[in-house]
Formats: C-alpha cells, structure tokens, sequence
C-alpha cells in the first residue's frame, strides 16, 4: 500500500509542474539576456527556441527513424511505436508481481529502466544510421507533427523514468537495513544507467545543428514512409521558400538485418527454454523437500502463520505440506503453508509450456533454414514467450527460493546433567541443537527397564524421575527423536541418591562479613559461609532493620549490593544464609555509614566580633556552621587592602590583625570556605583602634 | 557520485559550444523549473520572477569574468536557494514586526487558483499538496526537485552536499512523512 501511496503522492507532485511562468515573462527575460550575452538570433532557428527543443526535435527524429524499422512487430521485442508494446509493458508488470524480495525487486525494476533505454539507445542508433546516409540528409529532412509513434517515444522515455524513479525509491527503502555490498552494487548499476541516459541525450543534441542546416532553405517538408516485410521506400517532399518543390523516394534493404535478429531470437528462445527445464527438472525432483519463498507482500491470511527464528529453517521438515516463508525483518521469518497439490498443478501446466516452447523453436529454426526471417524471429519470439510463461508458472508454484534437503541428521545431544538429586527422586536435563522430544531410560544397571517421557519438540529437555531408592546408584540414559525421527542416544550415565538417613542439622558459620563499595545510595555486603547457602542481608536505620535483599542460590560465597540507601546515613545490617536443609545461620549486627552527598552549600557565617582591640592590634571572631577556613580582608576603608588567613578549617575563627595604626577606623570583611570551597563572604564591618592619648 | 556530475561535464565541454549558447540552452531547458522553485519558496509571483532572472543575471556575469560552468542544472539552482535564503533574511529586518513574513519555511502556493486544475479538481491530490507543505523544509526542497523537477539524485546531492546515499533515504523519509501525514488526515 505504502508504495501505491508513494505513487500518487509523485502523481500529485508532478502536476505541480502545471505551475508555469507566463510566456511573456519568460520571452521578454530570454530577450535580456540575448542581449546582454551578445548572442544573435537567427530567425530559422526560432522553431527550435522553445522549451524542451531538445527532446523535442529528438522526438522528432527518432519517430522518423522508427518509422523505417517497424518491421517487427512482436510483443518481446516491439519498439515503443508498436501496437503490442502496451502488451509488452503488461507482461513485465506481471512478471514484477512475481519477483519476490526487496533487493531483487530494485535489481529488477533497474533491469526495466536498463530495457527502456536499450530502446531509446537502438532508435538513437538508427538515427545515426539516417544521417550516414547522404542522400537522405542532402535533400531533407522532415518534422513529423505529433502522431502515434511520437506518443510512442514518449512513453519509452516517461517508462524509463518511471522505472528509474522505481528503484531508487526501492534502493532507498532497503538502505536502512539491506546488505552493504548489494546496495553498493545497485547504487552502482543506477549510477552506469544514468550515465547512459546522459551519453544518449548528447547524442540526440549532436545532430540537432544538422537538422536546423538541413531545414534551411525549405518552408515546408514531408515525408512518406512505406514499410514493407524487406524494404522501407521513402519519398521526401520539400517547398522551398521560392516555391519550387522536389520530390526524391530512396529505399533502404532490411534483409540482412532481419537474418542477424532472427538468429538472436532464436539463440536467445533456446537459451531460455534450456534454463526453464532446468529449473523445472530442479522442483520436480525435489518432491520430498519444503520449498521456501521469500515475500514480502502484506497479504492479510495471517490463520497459517508462525513465527520461526531463521536457524531453524533447515532442520523443519513439512512433509507432506510446502512450505512458504515469509521474511521479515532480520531476526524473524514468518512461514505459510500451501498444499502441495497445488503446486504441482502449476509444475505440470509448466511441463506443457516447455513443450508448446520448443515446438515453436522448431519452426521458427525451419523458417530460418528456408530464408524467412520474418517467420523465424515471430517464431523464436513465440517461442520466448512460452518460455516464459512456463517460468511464470513455476514461480507462481514454488516461488523464488531455496530447496530445503531433507532432515536426515539425528539431533545432537549435549550438556547431560543430573540435579535436585534427593532419596527418592532426580532431574535430568540435556540440550539438543534441534527440536526433538525427551526419553530417559533408567535402572539400577545397564539393562535400565525404567523410562520416563515427554513428547513436546524442545530444545531444553528437563525430566523428573520419582520412585528412587535412597543411596542407590541408577544408570540412565537419554534418548531424543526430532520431528523427522532420527534418534539420538546418549552414552551411560549414573548417579546416587541421597541416604534417607543423613540430615542435615548443622547450620552454616558465617565468616569474614565485609562491607564494601559504601556510596551514597548503596553498599555490598559481603560474606562466606562453610557450606552451600542462600544469601540474605537484613537492613535498616536501626537494628530492627525492617529491609532485606535476597539471592536465592546456594553458595558459600556470598555477596549482596543494596541498592536506594539514604545519603550520610548510618546502616545497620545482617547477614542471614540458609543451607538446602534449612539449617539457618545469623550475622551480628553490622554497621556502615553511607557517604555523603557532595557539599554545595557555603558554612553561614555568624557571631562576628572584635576583641582585644588595642592602639595596633585587634582579634577578629566568627563562628561557622561547619568546618571552614579563616579570611579576613582589612583596611582603613572598604575597599580593604590588607589581609590575614589561617587555612586550618575550624568552626570557631579568630584573626588577630597587628599593625594598625591608632585611633583609626578599620573597615573588614570575613570570607570563609568549607572543605568542599563552597565560600560566604561577610558584608562589610568595622572598628577603631584604640587612642593612645586616651590613655 | 562526483565522478558522474565530471563526466557530464565533461561531455558537454566536448559539446564544444560557445558559453553564450550554452547559457541560453540552459536558460531555455530550465526557466520554468527554476521559476516553480522560486514561486514555491517566496510564494509570490512578482518575486519569484525577479529571483529567477537574477539567478541569471549574475550567472552570466559569473561567466563572463571566465569562471566556468561545470553543470549548469546544479549551478542555476544552487544559485536560487542562496537568493531565495538571502530574499528571506533581508525581508526579515523590513518586516521584522509583522509576525509570520519572515518566516523561510512558509510555504504556499501562489495561491490555490494557480494551481494546476487538475489538482484543484481532486480533492485528494489537494490533500497531498496540504501535507506536502506541513513537511520538514530541507525535505520539502528535496521531494520537490527529485519528482517535480525531475532532478536526479546525484544532481540533488550536489546541490546540496550531501551524499548520494543519504539523498535516497532523505527522499525515502520525506515520502514517509508524506504518507503518514496524508493518512492522518
């Protein structure tokens, strides 16, 4: 839907292009620049002077040119001027349903643009072929008003564009997510196409002088093109500006041409028929395998769906259905089933194509041998098509894809382990690397006569085995089958029960708590037991804890991180572990203190005071709210000047300051800064020395 | 991808033409577009007209001091968003009280009657155009060249510096966007 949408979203913006500027405008401004570019315009070219000239007299030229080699008129094969090249074009629209796969879907939409323009490129040779000719380009030349084969070159070169337009929208799409090296491929075949389509425009702009030269002297020209099976007769007619009209017919031979391009078709019609019964020999005999398609179509029956991981695909086997698979995305592919009547259906029906194919090979190669060339390329042509066709059906049968063998390796059994032994009953778990069901024969010897089972298709088997006789050894072994039943059997294993007698009464000791890693959220602690234990740290503010944190494996080292603790606060804690026969053992209290948060407040000053004020000398006083270092800037007016510090970080200060003079007023100031360098600074105060006339 | 815009660069040296015929040539092939991107960005006729004949104006006088023109496609254009972007900024100290003028990402055609009638009949291609306009503007100018006028990736990549690739995914979202604010709708 997306790329329908996409569609007419390009639709609606190439009609924007109906957006014109007036033609006056456009005159009068081509005008100004004749002038200012000092460029002469001679009045004969004015035809020419119009937008898109271009394509336009290349439009011109070419439809004359197609108007000579229109021999051939089958569907394969047809120029954009044929009656069957809407046909042509259908068939490929149908042919591109088929293609399956975003990265094919852009190599072939590339492969249409490529075809386009090997049309567009054959015209333009023929071109060249008509301006070789002197005869035919001394007298004249003609301008064919738009007709049915214009339209047709028009269509061949809106096609190419559309087809271009098409994969790089495809390439686009697969960029994100596409492999590297294909994309760089593609990117590099649209980049060779694109240059063609450049060398091509040149080519067309190459004769256009020509044109122009050759339509001097004459006001009007026509031309009259009469094709037959082995010759093309033209008669040109041209008026000169004087008035007097001439007329010249020239013929040009096709024979030889037809000879070569039947050849083609018919080594081409073999080629493809070769290639088809191959591929159809290939499906045929792989009857017993599941065939896989890659689509990536959004059809909505989802009811036959499952999801399988990509590894899987090769051991499934779907027998007696066929399988389609659905890629999507990377890491998934979505499988449908289809019955394979079905496509042995379509398989026969493509069986008679190949033979309708060859039949017309046949005769298209006796043709040839009797001279017939015309005869011989339809035939080869017709051979083609049934060719195929004959594709289209096993494509629309098996689709695109990978032939799966079938599974015939036994499942691979690993990682046998016997666990939860007690004095009755064990579990025993393997592995295999492919779906497979679960068996385990067991017994006191090796002769076993004890099974138990599961059938579910599992990668992990886990089976239980109940009824044991404590502290007696069992022999067992494990058996698995895959889907296709191939079995695998695992050597003799053994193991013992339990005594029914031993108990465990003893608890675990626990040693060497430690506490680590203490931050502001959270703190681990650690601890080893003497036997296997679960592991358990009681914890809160106070000792009646209130939190705990759990890990419930059994080890004898243990280590706990708890997590969304307060920040500066003090902890306290136990350890607790549990042996597997519930014997508990308890830590004593523990306790930490978490850290604290980084320091961005500055300590508050207060308290400031001056004492011991002399003649010379005074002490400052402050106190802080925390531990900080000691500032005080001074002098005789409040821009200070001088200054004395201790950095000892303190949270009751004193400054002396010496020196003074007397009787004079001092103006100070106090900064302080805490461990962290967040700093107060005080506002200005001030004192007077003492007088010592006072005295 | 630079190799591509050389050859044909090349190629058209080898067309052995004089510059005056060649700028004409490229005027004649490229006027209309050049026009439809000026009317689509400054959203008026009269502007849009005087951008596009400067674009040619200093073109030539560009030519003229012997500078050479490698593409002209991408040369012309190029030369338009500098103009069109340098229309907007002086436009924005004339107008700078009045809210909305100076705003570079507007965008609006002429006005609806301009539009072709086939639009203007369809509903759902008016719809398109609505949400074309809502796009991103860097996008907006990228859809704008590859579908309307027709610039190929390469030409859009040069014009605006960046690689190949990354044109294709941009065209690639930009019809996303597109699409997701057609369907919203």
């Amino acid at each position: 839907m997306d790329f329908l949408k996409n569609l007419k979203i390009k639709k609606v913006l190439r009609l924007l292009r109906g957006i014109k500027p007036s033609p006056q405008w456009v005159l009068m401004t081509r005008g100004r620049l004749e002038k200012l570019a000092g460029f002469e315009v001679k009045p004969k070219r004015e035809i020419f002077i119009v937008r898109n000239f271009v394509l336009k007299a290349g439009v011109a030229f070419v439809a004359f040119a197609i108007a000579l080699v229109g021999t051939f008129a089958s569907a394969k094969e047809s120029l954009p001027t044929d009656t069957l090249y809407p046909l042509k074009l259908w068939g490929e629209r149908v042919q591109k349903t088929l293609i399956l796969g975003e990265q094919s879907k852009v190599e072939f939409a590339l492969s249409l643009a490529e075809r386009r323009l090997n049309e567009a490129e054959e015209l333009a040779a023929l071109k060249d072929e008509i301006f070789a000719n002197e005869e035919i380009k001394g007298k004249a030349l003609a301008v064919i008003a738009p007709s049915d084969s214009d339209r047709g070159v028009l269509l061949a070169v809106e096609n190419f564009e559309k087809h271009l337009g098409d994969a790089e929208e495809r390439l686009a799409k697969i960029v994100d997510r596409g492999n590297i090296n294909q994309i760089s491929k593609i990117a590099k075949k649209l980049e060779q196409i694109q240059e063609r389509q450049q060398r091509l425009q040149e080519k067309l702009i190459v004769h256009l002088p020509e044109l122009a030269q050759a339509l001097e002297g004459a006001q009007v020209a026509s031309i009259e093109v009469q094709r037959n099976i082995d010759r093309v007769i033209f008669t040109i007619n041209t008026t000169a500006s004087s008035g007097a009209t001439s007329s010249t017919t020239t013929t040009i031979s096709l024979q030889n041409k037809n000879a070569d391009k039947a050849a083609k078709a018919i080594e081409r019609a073999e080629h493809k028929i070769s290639i088809v019964e191959d591929k159809l020999e290939r499906f045929i005999n792989s009857t017993s395998s599941a065939f896989f398609r890659f689509n990536d179509d959004d059809d909505e029956d989802d009811d036959k769906k499952s999801f399988v991981p990509p590894g899987l695909l090769k051991k499934l086997n779907f027998e007696p259905n066929i399988a389609f698979a659905k890629s999507k995305g990377k890491d998934k592919i979505e499988i449908k089933f289809i019955e394979k009547d079905d496509v042995f259906e379509k398989l026969e029906g493509a069986k008679e194509k190949i033979l309708e194919a060859k039949e017309k090979l046949n005769e298209a190669k006796s043709a040839f041998a009797e001279g017939d060339y015309v005869e011989a390329y339809e035939k080869a042509i017709e051979a083609f098509k049934k060719a195929v066709e004959a594709e289209g059906k096993i494509n629309k049968g098996v689709g695109f894809g990978v032939i799966i063998s079938p599974d015939t390796s036994a499942p691979l059994i690993t990682s046998i382990s016997v666990q939860s032994v007690g004095t009755s009953s064990a579990v025993i778990k393997w592995s295999t690397n492919e779906l497979s069901d679960s068996r385990v024969m067991y017994g006191t010897s090796t002769s076993y006569g004890l099974v138990s089972e599961n059938g579910a298709f599992v990668f992990t088997h886990s089976l239980s085995l109940s009824g044991l006789q404590p502290s007696t050894t069992y022999h067992y072994r494990v058996i698995s089958n895959d889907k296709s039943g191939n079995t695998a059997t695992s050597s003799d294993h053994t193991f013992t029960t339990t005594s029914a007698a031993t108990s465990d009464t003893t608890a675990p000791v626990i040693s060497s708590v430690v506490v680590s890693a203490v931050g502001t959220s959270s703190a681990t602690i650690s601890w080893f037991t003497n036997e296997p234990a679960t592991s358990r740290v009681n914890y809160g503010t106070t000792s009646l804890y209130g939190l705990f944190a759990v890990k419930d494996i059994l080890a004898t080292s243990h280590s706990i991180t708890l997590n969304g603790l307060q920040a500066s606060t003090s902890y306290h804690f136990q350890a607790r572990s549990v042996d597997g026969s519930g014997n508990i053992a308890i830590s004593s209290d523990g306790v930490f203190i978490t850290s604290g948060l980084p320091d961005t407040t500055a300590p508050v000053i207060s308290g400031i005071s001056v004492s011991a004020v002399s003649t010379s000398s005074a002490t400052i006083n402050w106190t802080t709210n925390e531990p900080a270092d000691s500032w005080v800037e001074f002098g005789t007016s409040s821009s200070y000047g001088l200054g004395s510090s201790t950095s000892a970080l303190v949270t009751n200060h004193s400054i002396g300051l010496s020196g003074l003079f007397e009787n004079t007023m001092y103006h100070f100031r106090i900064s302080s800064a805490d461990a962290s360098s967040n700093t107060s600074v005080s506002s200005d105060n001030s004192f007077t020395t003492a007088s010592s006339s006072a005295e | 991808m630079g190799s591509v815009l050389a050859k044909r660069a090349s190629m058209e040296k080898a067309d052995n033409k004089s510059q005056a015929e060649k700028f004409l040539r490229a005027y004649d092939q490229l006027v209309e577009g050049l026009f439809r991107f000026a009317a689509f960005r400054v959203s008026n006729k009269e502007t849009a007209e005087d951008l596009v004949s400067q674009v040619f104006l200093r073109t030539w006088e560009y030519v003229q001091k012997g500078n050479e023109v490698q593409h002209w496609k991408v040369f012309l254009y190029r030369t338009l968003s500098n103009l069109v972007v340098d229309h907007y900024r002086s436009k924005k100290y004339e107008t700078k009280s009045l809210d909305g003028l100076g705003d570079e990402n507007k965008f609006e055609i002429v006005d609806e009657a301009q539009l072709p009638s086939v639009i203007q009949q369809n509903s759902e291609a008016r719809l398109i155009v609505a949400s074309f306009a809502k796009l991103p503007s860097e996008q907006r100018d990228i859809l704008w060249w590859r579908y309307v006028e027709d610039l190929d990736v390469f030409e859009i990549a040069s014009l605006t510096g960046k690689k190949p690739a990354s044109v294709y995914v941009s065209i690639h979202r930009a019809l996303k966007k597109a699409r997701a604010i057609n369907s919203k709708k």
